[in-house]
């Protein structure tokens, strides 16, 4: 098992916004999280990657404790274990001072140990990869969200993560560039990529993701494959969601 | 002597004071900068003491006049009890600490406002590539603090360019100076056209040296991510 979340709580100040949450992620699965704003999901995928603290509870990622019932490891070891994973954000979060090909080198650069040919040769096959080897040298203003968002998701490959996270990531585009973002996706789904996703896209999430979990006012109220959730909703909350979205 | 005749006539004069204006301007600038950044860092810093200090030094340097700052410092601070006897200073070195204080705080400012204005998207993105602090401050966050710093810097350096002219006040001859030795000796006011027509040049220049700086650091675009 490659993510083991267990029974944690986050509060911000009095609102409690994860309540005893606990899931699993193994190897190659694709998860989608869904749900209404509010609900938790970003900041549960957050916590994974520390950019949040959760209160009480255990995080494990690949077998070692980010942290367990509540104490976190010691800061040094921390990003080790949160390099396993790969994050793409909302709104991209691309470094605006530099081109397409530095924003993907930069990481590299300062903590692999590869040659610098061998890094421009990574970034290249990369953007490659993501439809985007003719934009290398443009800057990042002069791309449209899509293609942002695909050079984001290259950046976060060049550190060859385990585990991707992805935090709404077509929340910010308009309707006609989600699709290459979520092709993209679909790619990485293809080559076994285990993929953790908060999304709004439930064609996408029905599409993609072998189990979907929807999550309301702090806890996952129901689970399941995409077809339980989607076709047979148990829970009224979950249908009441899923009729609310699907029209 | 004609206009253009006598002007020539009072230029050299004036030039020999543009050093000490120069040298001033220069001095400042190299020394200011990095102290206002300096005092940045402090006001950002998880001290206190540090974050108490920036604050207080701000508070008072940019909230008293310069001119009174650099009488302070030549005049004053050999005056304090004890210490004094150890401040005794020149009056163009006395002129290089004020002017450098005082513009010292007016920098930590710009670039405490340069460094509001970067995303909080921008420290997380570095956080989840495993970048440590010291690697997201100097490649990804002071870069685009200085591109957004860059033309309010550049509104302080031209004012500099004039504030040179209290030096008048401490008696160190500086173009103002000799204009003014000009004026009261010859009886023509030509001596203030020649000294604001080099003052002109000096801003001038400056202003073509930020043009070019402003343009070379825009690259890519100076508009955040869209929220």
């Amino acid at each position: 098992m490659l993510i083991d979340v267990k029974n944690i709580n986050k509060y911000f100040g009095k609102l409690h916004v994860l309540k005893d949450v606990s899931m699993t992620v193994d190897k190659s699965d694709v998860i989608a999280i869904i749900g209404s704003s509010g609900s938790g999901k970003s900041t549960l995928l957050r916590s994974m990657i520390h950019l949040e603290t959760v209160d009480s509870g255990s995080i494990c990622i690949d077998s070692s404790y980010l942290v367990k019932d509540g104490v976190y490891a010691p800061k040094n070891e921390i990003g080790a274990i949160t390099s396993k994973m790969g994050m793409v954000f909302q709104n991209f979060n691309l470094f605006p001072h530099m081109s397409v090909i530095k924003n993907l080198e930069l990481a590299p650069m300062l903590q692999k140990k590869m040659s610098k040919e061998e890094i421009r040769a990574k970034a290249e096959s990369l953007l490659d990869r993501v439809g985007l080897l003719s934009k290398t040298d443009a800057y990042p203003d002069n791309l449209s969200g899509g293609q942002k968002q695909r050079v984001a998701i290259a950046r976060a490959l060049m550190m060859d993560p385990e585990i991707m996270l992805f935090d709404e990531p077509t929340s910010a585009l308009d309707p006609e560039l989600t699709n290459e973002v979520l092709i993209t996706i679909k790619e990485l789904a293809a080559d076994n990529m285990t993929m953790v996703i908060v999304t709004h896209e439930m064609g996408f999430a029905k599409d993609v993701a072998k189990n979907i979990m929807f999550m309301d006012n702090g806890e996952f109220i129901e689970k399941g494959t995409s077809s339980e959730i989607f076709n047979n909703p148990k829970h009224e909350r979950t249908k009441a969601f899923i009729n609310s979205i699907i029209k | 002597m004609n206009f253009f005749e006598y002007a020539w006539s009072v230029l050299p004069a004036l030039l020999s004071g543009a050093g000490a204006t120069l040298g001033l301007f220069a001095i400042v600038i190299v020394l200011s900068l990095p102290l206002g950044f300096l005092v940045t860092l402090m006001a950002k810093s998880s001290i206190f003491i540090f974050r108490w200090f920036a604050k207080a030094y701000i508070f008072v340097l940019r909230g008293t006049p310069l001119l009174l700052q650099l009488l302070f410092v030549y005049f004053g601070l050999p005056r304090i009890p004890v210490i004094g006897d150890y401040l005794i200073l020149d009056r163009f070195p006395a002129a290089c600490v004020a002017f450098t204080l005082n513009y010292a705080a007016y920098f930590a400012e710009i670039f405490r406002g340069g460094l509001l204005s970067i995303d909080k998207g921008q420290y997380e993105a570095c956080q989840v590539l495993g970048l440590s602090k010291f690697q997201t401050t100097v490649k990804v966050i002071i870069p685009q603090m200085l591109r957004v710093s860059l033309p309010p810097v550049s509104n302080e350096t031209i004012t500099l360019v004039k504030d040179t002219s209290l030096l008048y006040a401490i008696a160190v001859p500086e173009i103002l100076h000799y204009a003014k030795v000009a004026v009261t000796r010859d009886f023509r006011i030509t001596a203030f056209v020649v000294a604001a027509a080099i003052y002109l040049v000096f801003t001038f220049v400056l202003t073509l040296i930020f043009k070019a700086l402003e343009k070379k650091y825009k690259r890519g675009s100076d508009i955040k991510e869209k929220k």
